[in-house]
């Protein structure tokens, strides 16, 4: 079986979305986020017959640690500053879910990099932990273990600062 | 539960997160242009690497297996090489070589007797021996081979072992690579001084090799020997005496015959006589006794001489006896402490590593060491494929 137009387009439609949430979060400005999301696609469209078909799982692993990649090449060429995004920090028509949402991000920006990088790729990918710890390049049970503690710590902060 | 709830928080957070690029539809449609036409080309750019070295490693595991299964030439020479024995040097100068008589080797491995040829014979050999006579002469000789890495060391152990079983060293010798000791001790103390050798290194790097000799054909060669010389030294002497007696019977007849010529002398001298003619008569008679005289006093000097010579050859020959009779008589204590004695020789090895290794796991060691080495291919030949395939690794990133 091999990836054809038909299954790419399908592909993009099921994992465009989170990779680009994924690389919003990361990144802090939407117009970035799309660059970055296109050159993620045409260096995995180079890469394609390297690759094979190693299932849809596998693929969106793989787009994630190139985006990753492409992330680190980003900020390794200086331009690590975040540009301000309207539409991140528009506080004009705060709701009960923006709220939530500003609930949550000031809770990630308390754990250190490392831990809000994991949060970032466990619950907007929604990828499983075996296929995490490739992205991230170290051994399962460490993703495992330390997606456990990043909890943790995100609970206490909770409790403590917020009092739930 | 806490975590659960914060885990769901998180969850719904992610959901949140997710959303397509202001122009998806734009960056869809650029990327599918990009789309290779055949994806399948994985299969070529992936190269499927030969087990080359598993391949060379099972053949010559294989090859290995096959040449030890096979009884070779080399391998019997090898075999042939443990019962090659020292020749034994004679005890005695008399000993000297005069037969080849076979004796029976033992080893303390299983299909290893055989019938080496001692060419040494120290005694003369009987034509025929007595085959009814079921006593037991056996000389043993014993020589184990050990194996070792500290050949100096074992040999001093050795000479102590010796010692203490109330035997005695003979020689000795050694090197970085071999030993050797031989030795006497006594029959009663072999199996303990056996034992005590085979303790030094372990069962597994001794090598026992026991020949027994049986000596009862010597022992009847001196038995039928002292019995011959005991004979001949009687009839000697049985002569001997018959000599001195005629002897003695002969210089009797002959002064008997001397006393009666001078009594007639001595007659005729005082004998009366009134005629002339008488005592001319008289005194050619006397005459004729006095060279009567001389003749047998000549008679009695041959009888002396012969007599001596007669005596003194038979008295050789009967020191000759005397002398053989001792000196095989001294063979026989001789063959009698040695039956009684076990002679051998200690060859201390140097062992390699290899041959270590070899006696604890026999026969084609090289041939698993071949298997291993091509199992240990297999997997990193295998790892290697794996690595290769590694989309994560082979991302140019």
């Amino acid at each position: 079986m091999t990836l054809d137009k038909n299954h790419i387009s399908e592909l993009w439609d099921k994992i465009t979305p989170k990779l680009y949430g994924y690389l919003v979060r990361t990144l802090g400005d939407k117009d970035l986020a799309q660059d970055i999301l296109q050159t993620t696609w045409l260096k995995a469209m180079q890469s394609l017959p390297t690759f094979g078909n190693k299932g849809e799982v596998n693929f969106s692993a793989w787009l994630f640690a190139i985006a990753r990649n492409e992330c680190k090449q980003h900020w390794r060429k200086g331009e690590r500053e975040i540009p301000f995004d309207e539409s991140l920090h528009d506080r004009t028509e705060i709701s009960t879910k923006t709220q939530d949402k500003i609930f949550i991000e000031q809770i990630l920006s308390q754990l250190s990099k490392n831990d809000q990088e994991l949060i970032k790729l466990r619950y907007i990918s929604d990828l499983p932990l075996n296929n995490i710890a490739k992205i991230l390049k170290i051994n399962p049970v460490a993703v495992r273990v330390r997606m456990h503690r990043a909890l943790t710590e995100a609970k206490l902060i909770l409790k403590n600062q917020y009092h739930v | 539960m806490f975590n659960k709830k914060i885990h769901n928080t998180f969850k719904k957070w992610g959901e949140k997160q997710v959303e397509f690029p202001p122009n998806n539809e734009v960056l869809k449609s650029l990327i599918l242009e990009q789309v290779p036409n055949r994806t399948s080309a994985l299969v070529s750019t992936t190269k499927h690497r030969q087990p080359w070295f598993f391949y060379a490693f099972t053949a010559m595991a294989v090859l290995t297996f096959v040449i030890n299964s096979q009884p070779s030439f080399l391998s019997k020479m090898d075999l042939g090489d443990e019962f090659v024995v020292a020749p034994m040097a004679p005890q005695d100068a008399s000993m000297a070589p005069e037969y080849a008589y076979p004796t029976v080797t033992t080893g303390s491995t299983a299909g290893r007797d055989s019938v080496i040829y001692d060419p040494y014979y120290p005694y003369p050999y009987p034509q025929n021996p007595n085959i009814t006579d079921t006593r037991e002469f056996s000389k043993i000789y014993y020589n184990p081979t050990l194996q070792t890495r500290e050949v100096n060391d074992v040999r001093g152990e050795v000479e102590r072992v010796v010692r203490n079983s109330d035997g005695r060293v003979d020689s000795s010798t050694s090197g970085e690579k071999s030993g050797y000791v031989s030795f006497v001790v006594p029959k009663d103390r072999l199996e303990s001084f056996k034992d005590e050798i085979e303790s030094l290194v372990g069962s597994r790097f001794y090598i026992e090799q026991t020949n027994t000799q049986n000596m009862l054909p010597q022992k009847q060669a001196i038995e039928q020997s002292l019995e011959q010389l005991d004979t001949t030294l009687k009839s000697l002497i049985k002569d001997r005496d018959g000599i001195v007696k005629n002897h003695n019977q002969n210089i009797s007849a002959y002064n008997k015959r001397l006393e009666y010529i001078n009594s007639e002398i001595a007659r005729l001298n005082n004998e009366k006589v009134f005629y002339p003619a008488l005592e001319e008569e008289n005194t050619k008679r006397i005459s004729a006794l006095q060279n009567e005289i001389f003749a047998i006093q000549k008679e009695i000097s041959s009888e002396n001489h012969t007599y001596q010579t007669n005596k003194n050859n038979i008295d050789n020959s009967i020191k000759y006896t005397e002398q053989s009779l001792d000196y095989t008589k001294t063979q026989d204590k001789n063959l009698m402490l040695d039956v009684e004695t076990v002679t051998g020789s200690v060859s201390i090895q140097w062992i390699s590593l290899w041959d270590y290794v070899d006696t604890y796991f026999p026969g084609a060691l090289l041939g698993w060491v071949f298997m291993a080495l091509a199992v240990v291919a297999y997997f990193w030949n295998r790892n290697r494929k794996d690595t290769a395939t590694d989309y994560y690794a082979e991302l140019k990133l």
